[in-house]
Parts: structure tokens; sequence; C-alpha cells
């Protein structure tokens, strides 16, 4: 028979058996999720590919067009595209894990499952929306291009689950601190907004200076997009900038993690 | 084996923070600010739960009652990991399901097919137990017609059954439910007691809070009442429940108008209410006949003003209500300046168990226009209570609890019974 021990402090142990049994119910989070975001909407699915595609657009005209960027090889509309990608992603991720505890409100406060399937069930909606924008940007390359992705596009998973990472933790972290700060949730459009900027999406990582490209690197997404880049366009892998943005992923996980923990038993409390 | 062990439990909210629930980083660099410069503790501690300890044996129901913010509702959290405990352990052996609302997990844009998934599964069911009794939860809340639609055109009723119906094929080893029963109709509660029972001949463990005493004594084999945060008392239900009675009420059998208590109008003043025939301990036993006093004074001639009582029970049905307007011998005399005595009878057999409360009511007909509506000018609830009781409580043999007849009211009822 199972056994539960309550106490103040929950342990680490038995953490990750605990997230094993309650699979299920990450699985239906995530399809609930899934099911509802397009519901009653008028033109459904097609939003995931408006939002990148209308991004893409306004990028290609004012940066290409006016402003006069030159990508060296690859076409412009690609180099930003893969960059939306990751970007896309990440903000899913941001805009809507972060706010899933007040969002679930109701389930915080009334049922016990482990909390950080709320925020990890997430990853499982984006991923529909990522794997729909992909299977666009596949495509585009295809067609309009008549670009073969290059053979290091079989690590490509690799740099996906970084980007999962990166986001997950990045959503987490704000989506506790939000249910103990409310000020957090004004950061959170802001960041969503500005962050593209000081992200390698509407330009390549080789067209910057050296040392901006080290500083850009302690922006995680940094590295994930030039990983993306790399498996799908062959751009150049920067190994120093891959090195500080991974680093930077597993500084910013563990931070995460540990304050999730620290605030997690009083979650119902504080909603 | 124990079911439940709970060792020193305490959970403490800081009050301060509660009121703004979440402090936002201005308050709390302030107060950092604001504890660098006065040594001033913290001292806003408030203990939901202070220190309780008790055990729950496998295949006993228990019962939680209390007053509000007795703790009732922290402990069921604490204990379905909702919330974590200050300090203090608790040990659960076997799968725990709780109910602590109706309906948890749905979601409106979902079908109902789609929900009783989305609830069975946050409430702690496999898939496959979905599957195998997905037809017996369709078919128990009555929506096979709707089962595709979306829950937000569904009506309460029919939300509520087939929230309940997926909470009711949950199989847990224990069960934590809290006060779901009060909502819905009779039927639905007469369909929840019956599916309780269920559950408890199973030989399942189930804790249950609630404050409709007649659940209480049906269901639980064991009664806990918690008092700010403590426990009061632990033991057999009728004797915990009576205690409960005994200390929630202020029973009062006599109430004297002093300056205190505002004066219903310039017309009258009221001098005592009382009960004349119950017992200093506020018992009225139930064949007993009920006689209440009222003393007041009329002060302007030729009124049509009365005095009238109502009936309360604990649940506050209004069980019945006697206008002294619509009694024969008085209806449409006039009342004279003077000081007068009301005396109100209430046969005996009339109330059933429990706590009554009665109201004080002063209605003036003239200001209705002398319409055949009396008006009332005042309204006192709970001048009096006092505490309906059997006279003798002979606890019979096999059964768990007293039996207390059902209805609010209690007649003696004559039957004949001829065979033809």
């Amino acid at each position: 028979m199972q056994t539960t021990i309550i106490t103040a402090k929950k342990s680490w142990k038995g953490i990750f058996s605990e997230l094993w049994e309650y699979r299920e119910v990450f699985i239906f989070l995530g399809w609930r999720d899934i099911l509802v975001q397009y519901k009653q909407t008028v033109l459904g699915v097609a939003w995931v590919l408006i939002r990148p595609l209308l991004t893409v657009a306004i990028f290609t005209i004012i940066f290409s067009h006016i402003a006069g960027i030159q990508s060296t090889g690859t076409p412009y509309p690609l180099l930003v595209f893969s960059g939306m990608l990751a970007w896309q992603f990440f903000a899913d991720m941001l805009t809507f894990g972060s706010n899933c505890f007040l969002a679930n409100q109701q389930l915080v406060s009334k049922v016990y499952f482990p909390r950080l399937l709320l925020p990890a069930s997430r990853i499982l909606c984006s991923l529909v929306d990522f794997g729909i924008a992909f299977g666009f940007y596949i495509m585009l390359s295809l067609v309009r291009y008549q670009q073969l992705p290059p053979l290091q596009c079989l690590l490509f998973p690799i740099f996906l689950a970084w980007l999962i990472l990166v986001s997950f933790s990045v959503s987490l972290l704000f989506a506790s601190l939000i249910v103990c700060y409310r000020d957090f949730r004004h950061v959170i459009p802001f960041a969503a907004q500005l962050g593209i900027y000081i992200t390698p999406v509407g330009f390549s990582l080789s067209m910057a200076p050296t040392y901006v490209q080290y500083i850009l690197a302690f922006n995680p997404l940094t590295g994930v997009i030039n990983g993306f880049r790399y498996a799908l366009l062959g751009e150049q892998l920067v190994p120093g900038v891959v090195a500080v943005s991974l680093s930077m992923t597993v500084i910013c996980l563990a931070v995460s993690i540990m304050y999730f923990k620290s605030v997690e038993g009083t979650f119902a409390d504080k909603i | 084996m124990k079911a439940i062990k709970v060792e020193h439990l305490s959970k403490v909210y800081d009050v301060a923070n509660a009121e703004n629930r979440t402090i936002g980083f201005r308050e709390l660099i302030t107060q950092q600010f604001g504890s660098l410069f006065s040594q001033q503790e913290k001292t806003n501690a408030f203990y939901a739960l202070n220190d309780v300890s008790f055990e729950v044996e496998q295949g006993e129901v228990l019962g939680i009652i209390g007053k509000n913010g007795s703790g009732k509702s922290t402990l069921l959290k604490i204990l379905s990991r909702i919330t974590a405990p200050t300090s203090g352990k608790v040990t659960i052996n076997g799968r725990v399901a709780s109910l602590l609302e109706v309906g948890t997990g749905f979601h409106e844009e979902l079908t109902g097919r789609e929900n009783i998934f989305m609830s069975g599964i946050i409430l702690g069911m496999k898939r496959w137990e979905i599957y195998k009794h997905f037809d017996e939860i369709v078919s128990f809340a009555g929506v096979e017609q709707f089962i595709d639609t979306p829950v937000k055109k569904y009506s309460s009723g029919m939300r509520l059954r087939l929230a309940f119906s997926v909470a009711a094929h949950l199989q847990p080893e224990i069960l934590v439910i809290d006060e779901v029963l009060a909502v819905g109709d009779y039927e639905f509660e007469k369909k929840c007691m019956g599916i309780m029972g269920d559950i408890k001949k199973s030989g399942r463990t189930i804790l249950f809070v609630s404050h409709n005493m007649e659940f209480i004594k049906r269901l639980c084999t064991k009664v806990m009442l918690l008092g700010n945060g403590q426990i009061k008392e632990i033991g057999a239900p009728s004797a915990v429940i009576d205690t409960y009675f005994n200390y929630k009420n202020s029973i009062r059998t006599k109430l004297i108008f002093d300056t205190t208590i505002e004066q219903p109008s310039s017309i009258i003043t009221v001098h005592t209410i009382e009960c004349v025939n119950v017992s200093n301990e506020g018992v009225l036993f139930l064949e007993d006949p009920l006689c209440i006093k009222t003393m007041y004074q009329i002060e302007l001639p030729q009124t049509f003003i009365f005095v009238n009582l109502c009936f309360y029970n604990e649940e506050g049905v209004l069980l019945f209500s006697a206008f002294e307007a619509y009694s024969h011998e008085i209806q449409g005399r006039r009342r004279d300046v003077g000081y007068y005595e009301s005396f109100c009878y209430v046969p005996g057999n009339i109330f059933n168990e429990g706590k009554i409360s009665v109201s004080l009511v002063i209605t003036n007909t003239a200001v209705a226009d002398k319409q055949s509506e009396s008006n009332s000018v005042f309204e006192l609830d709970g001048a009096l209570s006092f505490y309906s009781k059997k006279r003798n409580n002979i606890v019979i043999p096999g059964f768990m609890c007293e039996e207390k007849k059902y209805g609010v009211v209690r007649p003696t009822i004559r039957w004949n019974i001829v065979k033809q």
C-alpha cells in the first residue's frame, strides 16, 4: 500500500517517481490546453501560422528592404523564420506558462497534483504550435527556396530539447514569482515584447562583432537560435557562445527549480 | 494499520499578509527596511490549526464538525496536500482522493465527454478506470444526449450531476470530502447519501466535513469537534454533536430589553421575552408544550400593533409563525395604552430534535393602510433559543446513533390499520 508522509518541507526524494505516477495528469492538462486554445476561434489553427508569418514579413520588410541588412548566403526570410520558430515557442511558454498557476487557481486550491505539471504541460501545447510552424518552415524552404537542410539537421532534436529546457525554466521561475509577487505580471508582456530585440531573431549572429556575440550569449536563446540555424541553414556554430548560453541555461534551471521548491507548499494560500 | 496518523499538526497564517494576500515588491522592501529600523517582531501569527493529533483507523468514517473558522477546511487541505503544514507530520496509508468542491478540473469550453476524462484524471482516476466506468458515469448523471456539448451550455443542475457522477466513481482507499453535499436539491442529497453509504460499506476510510448533523449522525462512526484550531472533542457521534450544540449556542431562554437593545418603535416598548417552561439548561422535551411570555408597553391608543413569533430550526428553516394578529380573539381589535403580557402556547410534539430559535416580529397593521397584509415594523432574529430533545436517551442496541425522525416537525401521528 502506498504511504504518503506530509511535513512542512517536502523532500526531494521521490520527486521523479511522483511525476511519473502523475504522468496522465500531465498529458491531460496539455491535451486540455490544446483543445481549449483554438475553440471558438474562426481561423482556428491558422493563428499558429499567422503570428510568425506576419513577424517574418515585417522583419523582412523593415530590416532587409528598408534598413538593407544582408544575410550572407541564406535568404533573409528563412533566417528570420528559423529564429522566429524558437522565439515564438519561448514567448508562448513565457506568456501562458508563467500565468499557469493563476489561470488554474481553481485546480491549485482544490486538488493535489505535482504543481510542476502545470507549467510543464504547457510544453505540449506550445510544441504542437511549434510543429505546425516548423512544418510550414520546411515547406517554405523546400518549395520557395529549393534548399535542402544540411546533414547536421539530424542534430536538430538536441537544440529543440535545449529550447524546451530554456523556455520551461524561465516560465517556471516567472510562474512561481507571480504567485508570490503579482508585480511580475507586468514584466511578462514587456519581456515578451522587448526580448525579441536582444535575441538574434532578425539578424545572424555572424553579423555582430565578437564582443556583442558574447554579451548576447548571456541570453540562453542566443545559443539555441545559433544551434537552430546551424542545424537548419548550415550557419557556423560559435562554440564560445554556445558554452555561455548553455551554462546560463543550467543556472536558470537551477534557480527556478530551487525557487519553485521553496514556495510550492504554500501556493494554495497565496493564490 | 492506521489509515491516517496526524501528529502535532499546526498551520500558521500571517494575518497581516493574509489581508493583502500577495505582497508586492514595494511592501516587501518597505517591510525589510522597517524591520531594520524598528526591532519589532511580527506577532500577527494566526493559528488555523494548533497542535492537532489524531488517528483514523482503516474503514472508519470520521466526521469533522465545528464553527466556521475552526480549522476544518485547513485540516482537509493539509490532508489532501493542497497546502503544506507549518509544522507536524501526517502519515497516510493508501491512495487519497479529495473532493473539496464539485466539479474540480471542469473546463467550460470542453464537452461533457472531455470533462469526464479531465476531471477524473485530475481527481486521481486512471485512464482505463474512466473508460471502464464511462457509460455508468454518463447514465448516472443523465446527460447522454448532451455528452458532446460544451459544458458551458449545460444547466447548473446538469453540470452538478455530471461532476458528482465522476466523483462518485472514484475508488480511492481514503476519501476526503468537504461540504460538497451541501449543494444540490433533495434528490441529489439522497443520491450522495446512497453513494457515501456504499463507500462506507466497502470498508474504505472517509473523512468528511459537514454542518449537516443529520448526515454526520447517520454516516460517521466517529466525530471530531474542532474549535479555534484545536480538537475540542473526539468520540462517538451523538456525544460530540451534543457538546457542539451546547458550545456553539448561546442558548437564551430569557431576553430583557435593556438600553443596549434598540426598541422597535415609539409606539411600543418591549420589556422582556422569555420561555416560561424551558429548563435552565435550555432544554425542552419533545412532548412538552412551550409557553413564551412577552411583556411590553403600548404607548399610543387605538393601535393595531401586534407581537408575533417565528420559529426556526438549526438549519434556519422557518418551522411556523405564530402571529398574534391572526389569532381569532385578537383579530381586528384595537389596542389601548397600557402594560401587556402576551402568552404564546405551542403544543407538545411539534419540534423535532435540535436547536430551535425564536424571532420576535412586531407588526403594525395600521401602517399597512388597513390591508390584510400586516406590516412588520421590527424583527429580532434569535431573540430566544432552546434545545429540543428526547426525554429518554435510550440507545437502542444495534444502532450507532439515536434515530431522529426526518422532517422539520415531529407531530404525533395516529395510525389506524384495518385489515379488510
